[in-house]
């Protein structure tokens, strides 16, 4: 099966039985793999009645048919499970070497089910797989569970995916960590939809893989090796020579924070600010301070990953440093402009296994209504949270991972909290999910692109903001760039760009380099034989969107109830980049369900379009016929 | 008073005139260090059959120096930012972003990224200090 290593790996943690099956070659054509074809199998086995956090909640890794093949833009992994956090269809990409590592040991994916008696750990390499103890690794965070791991067995090359604190105790914003010993390894932060609690709630505390030491045994066959080669030296000789794969290397991610913060597009003092010194908490200052090194995942060409030893006075584990998002939580959202401070909060929340982006979200949502008065000091056990003060946000982050004090509060996220004192609409989420670090406001496209992603509000469904802020158009694909404050007229490219971006995460492919769309169907393409081409990559992507889309229907969505921006979002701001404009979103959504033929009322996919996309047995469900 | 033709010495003499006496530029720019090589190619929309090089040095939001350079070899920049024709008209006329320009590959630039990234305020001012000439275009 060109592509793929045609297994999976079923592991029933009730029973501890272990076996592996053929891949779907139908769910593989149709869905490609990542969360595409995670999505289709979990379509199958889960409905309105499954507990996130019950053992017939699977859980599913699953790498891609670009995995392992030495693309340049690949090397990630997708895990899937519902969500504990927003109880629809979750799913989290991350990178690091997990997912080639997976493809080398011979696996397109694992597929975990039940919940096994006492803690354990899995071991997979080409030669066995095997359950083993792990109640001696309780309590360890991420970096030392997988430290841990690879000492025992003596196995410096193994790929850990390990839970912290926060996903053995359940924190429904509990993260996935992927860590290697290798030098210049990035983390993989399998950070959004609970993922880690997920893992948790079944009592595993760690993946750990090792392809095989010989990788040319283990080789994936591709369909047709020349021309996959031609077109990964295509894409090679683009991103070598590509202005944003210098900027990414030189100042990663949050080099882009005065960028951004200029245009009104990091959310700042909890959404209601325009303007903050952004420069004291960006990339650009951490590369002339902090940084002592560069990471990247596998087979990359732009060395994101912030290697970073000591921030100030902190000691950061594994020295791994911060990217935009976690910076822009734990900085202008809360008023912090100590760059070492932010670091280490965002350092820790990736130890003990706390998604970066709802936890500073929800912290920063508690400095908001206590500044308000709505959250009662009393609430506190005598601490208070004050604008700017980043050392509380360090004890929130260590006690929500511990469920400890107010932590335990905040450990069920920002609707609850915002429900605990009757005011659910301030809190800035979208189906329990925390809006990301791109304000709607400065990018009117992504006021859609939140509301109608399948995981609530993230920008990893779609970073539309690129489009519109940093004027990246996609012209093969026909998204094409408008003024960041218009509102009409966007849809069909936001749905588009979501198509696209679905591709990406079911290839699994980064969305950091961005060579030609060209150069990535053809690696798909001559990688396993489908039709693959500029022409119809959208209609994969599609497929898949409206797959996650009827998955959710049958996971009781009510789209009219959960597609709404939060109020603070759809107030214009009277300083900063944003200039006052608010996205018109009523308006823009009736566009977007135009263009994708879905119907407004129950927000279901037409029978047309199910069927024009190849999912008759999908149409059977969505219309109860 | 007449236009004044772009790419050309007297348009970047008039561009030092201009952000010499903006405030906001003098602000935006005052950790700026380095020294600057603006290259203008030829394309189909440009009479010319050579290169223009625009030499600037900028220094703490000021303009210490801006003049046409005829042999490239002449200076050795800290910077040089180069682009099509075309495209240095969508930027000087505030139509591209001269961010977008270099993330979208329009324009390409050799340099410390990290200076360059931490001022793309003083990026802004010069372009509207750029928009203030009253230039002229060949197409």
């Amino acid at each position: 099966m060109n592509g793929y290593t045609g297994k999976l790996l079923f592991i029933h943690l009730n029973t501890g039985e272990i076996h592996t099956e053929e891949l779907n070659r139908a769910y593989a054509a149709a869905y490609l793999g990542g969360s595409g074809l995670a999505a289709r199998y979990i379509y199958d086995w889960i409905d309105a009645s499954t507990d996130p956090l019950g053992p017939e909640n699977p859980l599913v890794f699953m790498n891609g048919p670009l995995d392992a093949a030495g693309a340049p833009v690949s090397g990630r992994f997708a895990v899937c499970a519902r969500s504990p956090q927003t109880g629809l269809w979750g799913e989290a990409i991350a990178g690091n070497f997990f997912g080639p590592e997976l493809k080398f040991a011979g696996y397109d994916g694992i597929v975990i089910r039940g919940k096994a008696n006492a803690p354990c750990y899995l071991h997979i390499t080409p030669d066995g797989v095997e359950l083993r103890d792990a109640k001696h690794l309780r309590g360890m965070t991420t970096y030392e569970t997988g430290d841990a791991i690879r000492a025992e067995l003596n196995d410096p090359g193994l790929v850990t995916a390990c839970i912290g604190p926060a996903g053995e105790n359940l924190i429904k914003f509990a993260l996935i960590l992927t860590s290697s010993a290798r030098a210049g390894a990035k983390k993989g932060i399998a950070g959004r939809c609970g993922m880690g609690a997920v893992m948790g709630s079944k009592n595993l505390k760690a993946i750990a893989v090792r392809g095989s030491k010989h990788p040319l045994q283990h080789k994936v066959q591709l369909h047709d090796p020349e021309r996959f080669r031609q077109a990964m030296l295509a894409a090679q000789r683009f991103l070598s020579d590509d202005m944003a794969t210098e900027v990414l290397r030189a100042v990663g991610s949050s080099g882009a924070m005065d960028f951004y913060g200029l245009l009104g597009d990091v959310p700042t003092k909890y959404w209601t600010q325009g303007t903050f010194d952004y420069e004291k908490i960006s990339g650009n200052l951490m590369a002339e301070t902090i940084l002592t090194g560069r990471a990247t995942c596998h087979a990359c060409m732009v060395a994101c990953g912030r290697r970073v030893e000591r921030a100030g006075e902190y000691v950061l584990p594994h020295a791994e440093g911060p990217e935009f998002e976690t910076l822009a939580g734990f900085g202008p959202l809360i008023l912090n402009d100590d760059l070492n401070l932010a670091a280490y909060i965002g350092s820790q929340c990736d130890a003990l296994g706390l998604d970066s982006i709802t936890t500073s979200s929800t912290i920063a949502f508690a400095y908001y209504l206590r500044e308000l008065d709505i959250l009662p000091r009393s609430e506190l056990n005598g601490g208070d949270l004050v604008w700017g003060d980043g050392h509380a946000a360090l004890k929130l982050v260590q006690d929500i991972a511990h469920r400890r004090e107010f932590g335990e509060i905040l450990a069920h996220g920002s609707r609850d909290l915002g429900a605990r004192y009757g005011v659910e609409g301030m809190a800035v989420q979208i189906s329990g999910m925390e809006v990301a670090m791109h304000d709607p406001r400065a990018a009117a496209g992504m006021a859609v692109t939140y509301a109608t992603s399948p995981i609530g509000g993230s920008h990893n469904q779609s970073d539309f903001f690129m489009v519109e802020t940093s004027g990246r158009p996609i012209d093969e694909l026909g998204i094409e760039t408008m003024d960041r404050f218009q509102s009409s007229g966007k849809a069909a490219a936001i749905a588009r760009h979501q198509d696209w971006r679905t591709v990406n995460n079911a290839s699994v492919t980064c969305y950091f380099p961005n060579p030609p769309a060209h150069d990535i169907c053809e690696m798909l393409a001559a990688a396993t034989g489908y039709d693959i081409s500029t022409q119809n990559i959208l209609t994969y992507g599609e497929r898949i969107w409206n797959l996650k889309r009827a998955l959710n229907l049958k996971l009781d969505y009510h789209a009219r109830c959960a597609e709404k921006l939060p109020e603070l979002i759809l107030r214009p701001l009277e300083d900063g980049g944003t200039e006052g404009h608010v996205p018109d979103f009523e308006n823009m959504m009736r566009e977007y369900y135009a263009f994708r033929d879905w119907d407004w009322e129950t927000g279901k996919p037409s029978r047309a379009k199910l069927e024009s996309l190849g999912m008759s047995e999908i149409v059977r469900d969505v219309w109860d016929e | 008073m007449s236009k004044i033709m772009f790419p050309s010495d007297a348009w970047v003499k008039q561009l030092e005139v201009e952000l010499n006496r903006s405030e906001a530029y003098a602000e935006a720019g005052k950790n700026w260090e380095g020294d600057f090589y603006f290259v203008i190619d030829p394309d189909k929309d440009n009479p010319q059959q050579e290169s223009t090089y625009l030499y600037m040095d900028l220094w703490h939001g000021k303009c210490r120096a801006a003049y046409a350079v005829h042999d490239k070899s002449e200076k050795n920049p800290a910077f040089v930012m180069s682009g099509t024709y075309s495209k240095w008209k969508r930027v000087v006329t505030a139509q591209l972003d001269p961010l977008q320009g270099l993330m979208t590959g329009q324009l390409k630039l050799k340099g410390n990224m990290v200076m360059v990234m931490k001022n793309v305020k003083a990026a802004q001012e010069m372009v509207k200090a750029c928009t203030r000439i009253d230039a002229e275009f060949s197409a």
